[in-house]
């Protein structure tokens, strides 16, 4: 497929998408299940399962799902979640086969439908497989992009042209929706762990503040002085004394 | 209450202590520049070595809007410098203490 600049195709329905509206009360209705389903007090895979969980309920057709993470431009796929086993061989197979709808949503951050997999020629060998596991259609939603990784939401139904547009305008809200809250866990994450360090590294300004009678940036000065010595990280050095009671390299 | 900072001018701290006020967030933003971070990665690190800033304020003192302390200056030294550790360099930001004569 011919590249395509990123900001035409991301967020976008496929090129099967005829301009169905959705209803108003339905997608209040949605985001809200939305909401509570990705609550940010879970861990990251928590939040992914529950969203596998909660696609597969949500997005009209959809009969099996997972969440797929794309690395090394299609060299490595790593199926983070899979509401069955079937999902987790085709998503698997893509990586294998070197094709497939998931890898092209990912990459061309666009979202990819197929509504018949015996009809289909854009992907021969994957569809060849996943006609043989019995699935008729498939929906393929780029869900982040994490550096060089790449997440993909995948759903599946048994049926050929069992996805349609409302299918993926909902897809695309669960999209949106699943990259703040990942995005959200992530920063909570990444904070607790900053917390705990800053704690552990005051332990340590203390310490030395009241031993030798220094101020807190002084008491600074000499962790940091330690630290580039030693080639050990602030912390590191902040740990030791804090448990020790004295500062590696003095 | 604090005076607009000029570099190399004093300002009083409530304890009555002597605090440096500089203007040397360019080279920070020329450090940042070589790194594959941006400035709220750097914030979080700035951050979890016990910097007492906001992500904003770090935004203004890189781009020179505002002047911060040498104190808080060498935090943001130390958290670049532990960043390049990491990736195999050696520590090539230079601390604002180690600057002065």
């Amino acid at each position: 497929m011919a590249g395509t600049p990123e900001s035409e195709h991301r967020g976008m329905p496929s090129s099967d998408y005829c301009g169905q509206p959705l209803h108003l009360e339905d997608l209040a209705g949605l985001l809200g299940r939305i909401a509570r389903d990705l609550d940010t007090e879970k861990t990251l895979d928590e939040t992914m399962r529950a969203l596998v969980a909660a696609a597969v309920d949500a997005i009209p057709g959809a009969e099996a799902g997972g969440i797929t993470e794309v690395r090394g431009h299609g060299q490595q796929i790593d199926v983070r979640f899979a509401s069955d086993q079937l999902v987790r061989e085709l998503d698997t197979a893509q990586e294998v086969l070197g094709e497939g709808p998931c890898l092209d949503a990912a990459y061309q951050h666009r979202t990819v439908r197929v509504n018949d997999f015996q009809t289909d020629e854009r992907w021969p060998a994957f569809a060849a497989r996943a006609h043989e596991r019995g699935i008729g259609s498939m929906l393929a939603i780029q869900l982040y992009v994490d550096g060089d990784d790449l997440g993909a939401l995948n759903l599946y139904a048994y049926q050929p042209n069992a996805f349609d547009d409302e299918s993926e305008q909902i897809g695309l809200l669960f999209a949106t929706h699943a990259a703040i809250a990942m995005a959200g866990v992530q920063r909570e994450r990444q904070l607790r762990v900053a917390i705990s360090s800053r704690d552990i590294i005051g332990q340590a300004k203390g310490i030395l503040m009241e031993r030798y009678k220094l101020t807190a940036e002084q008491a600074f000065a000499v962790l940091t002085r330690a630290s580039s010595e030693s080639n050990i990280k602030l912390r590191k050095v902040a740990e030791s004394l804090a448990a020790t009671g004295t500062v590696p390299g003095s | 209450m604090l005076q607009e900072g000029i570099s190399g001018v004093g300002l009083k701290r409530k304890s009555g202590e002597v605090m440096e006020m500089i203007k040397a967030g360019s080279s920070l933003a020329a450090a940042l520049a070589t790194t594959e971070l941006d400035v709220s990665q750097l914030w979080l690190r700035y951050f979890a070595v016990g910097g007492g800033c906001s992500r904003q304020a770090l935004k203004s003192y890189l781009t020179g809007t505002i002047d911060w302390s040498a104190h808080e200056h060498d935090v943001v030294v130390l958290a670049l410098n532990e960043y390049f550790l990491e990736q195999g360099l050696d520590h090539p930001v230079r601390y604002a203490e180690d600057m002065d004569d």
